[in-house]
């Protein structure tokens, strides 16, 4: 869906691995905490509501939504 | 009102200012109070298209004042007098409710939205990422019985995810560290850039392992970006990568 062109500066660079993650590989505590859910909100309570359970489902501190569905 | 609504846990509520911007998508029913007929309700829809004046309903958190907002695609899948099932794509920040309301007045019988789905915000739409709460909660049962991380890996996507639609600017690890710091990009740290950045756009820097290192404003247009000797490119805005990542590789300047 977004396949992007890119304009190279420099072609030779190469990144380290003994520092950073590719982001599917970050360990599971870092993974979570840098994470996004595609959530189907369900009918009934307010986007505030569903996103505070999952905050409670995976047992974690801040939690935030983009947009609510209810105005 | 169900469907797409973007989690985002922890560090990952940093993102939440950018897809605020992202368009969006809508399956809706429109109830008329009174029946109409079609010809008239389908060419009068059809004006609803292109720009559009709202102004923020009372229930909202902004300042009501009039807005200009762009419906990209408005038609009429079916009519079950007086019930209308429409498909909407539109900018950030349309009041589909609003916009019921004022098809209903240009109709002159009224009318009111009586049911509403998001399908799309960003590049969240209703494909294999898409989760219940009970997905969620299943995920995390299975990894905390028997440790296995995959469902929850499936269910929770990495905050790059998210930002896959804004342009990119892949950065030399000799400048992630300062970028965390919250210095701003200047073009030798550059490896590659998204063609058709243009000035004032937002794009996303990121290492060259893909992982998110700020949100930016670009200072300058992607060929700019290439060919300037040393010149300021990318005003950073958000720090979304933790200081302590990367290694330290400025040079001290006393």
């Amino acid at each position: 869906m977004f396949k992007e062109e890119f304009y190279f500066r420099s072609s030779e660079e190469s990144t380290d691995y003994s520092y950073g993650y590719n982001p599917y590989h970050r360990p599971l505590d870092m993974y979570i905490k840098n994470g996004v859910i595609n959530l189907d909100k369900p009918r009934g309570p307010s986007s505030h509501q569903v996103t505070s359970w999952v905050r409670e489902i995976l047992e974690i501190k801040k939690i935030g939504h983009a947009g609510t569905l209810d105005i | 009102m169900t469907g797409i609504l973007p989690i985002l846990l922890e560090n990952a509520r940093k993102v939440v200012n950018l897809l605020l911007t992202s368009s969006k998508e809508y399956i809706c029913i429109m109830r008329l109070h009174r029946k109409v007929d079609e010809d008239k309700l389908i060419e009068i829809v059809r004006e609803f298209r292109g720009q559009i004046y709202q102004i923020p309903p009372r229930k909202s958190a902004i300042k009501r004042r009039l807005r200009v907002r762009t419906i990209y695609q408005l038609n009429v899948l079916e009519i079950d007098m007086p019930f209308v099932l429409m498909h909407i794509e539109c900018e950030a920040g349309v009041y589909i409710r609003k916009l019921c309301y004022d098809i209903g007045e240009a109709l002159g019988c009224g009318a009111n939205m009586y049911k509403l789905r998001r399908i799309r915000s960003g590049v969240f739409k209703e494909d294999e990422t898409m989760v219940t709460l009970h997905d969620i909660r299943d995920a995390y049962e299975i990894y905390k019985e028997t440790g296995d991380e995959s469902l929850l890996r499936k269910v929770i996507r990495p905050m790059e995810y998210a930002l896959q639609e804004f342009h990119k600017v892949f950065i030399k690890d000799s400048a992630v560290s300062a970028i965390c710091h919250g210095a701003q990009l200047a073009t030798p740290g550059i490896v590659k850039v998204s063609k058709g950045i243009k000035q004032g756009d937002p794009v996303v820097i990121y290492t060259l392992k893909g992982e998110a290192v700020a949100i930016g404003e670009a200072l300058m247009s992607s060929e700019d970006m290439i060919k300037k000797r040393r010149a300021t490119c990318v005003k950073t805005i958000r720090v979304l990568m933790d200081k302590s990542l990367y290694p330290k590789m400025w040079k001290r300047t006393h």
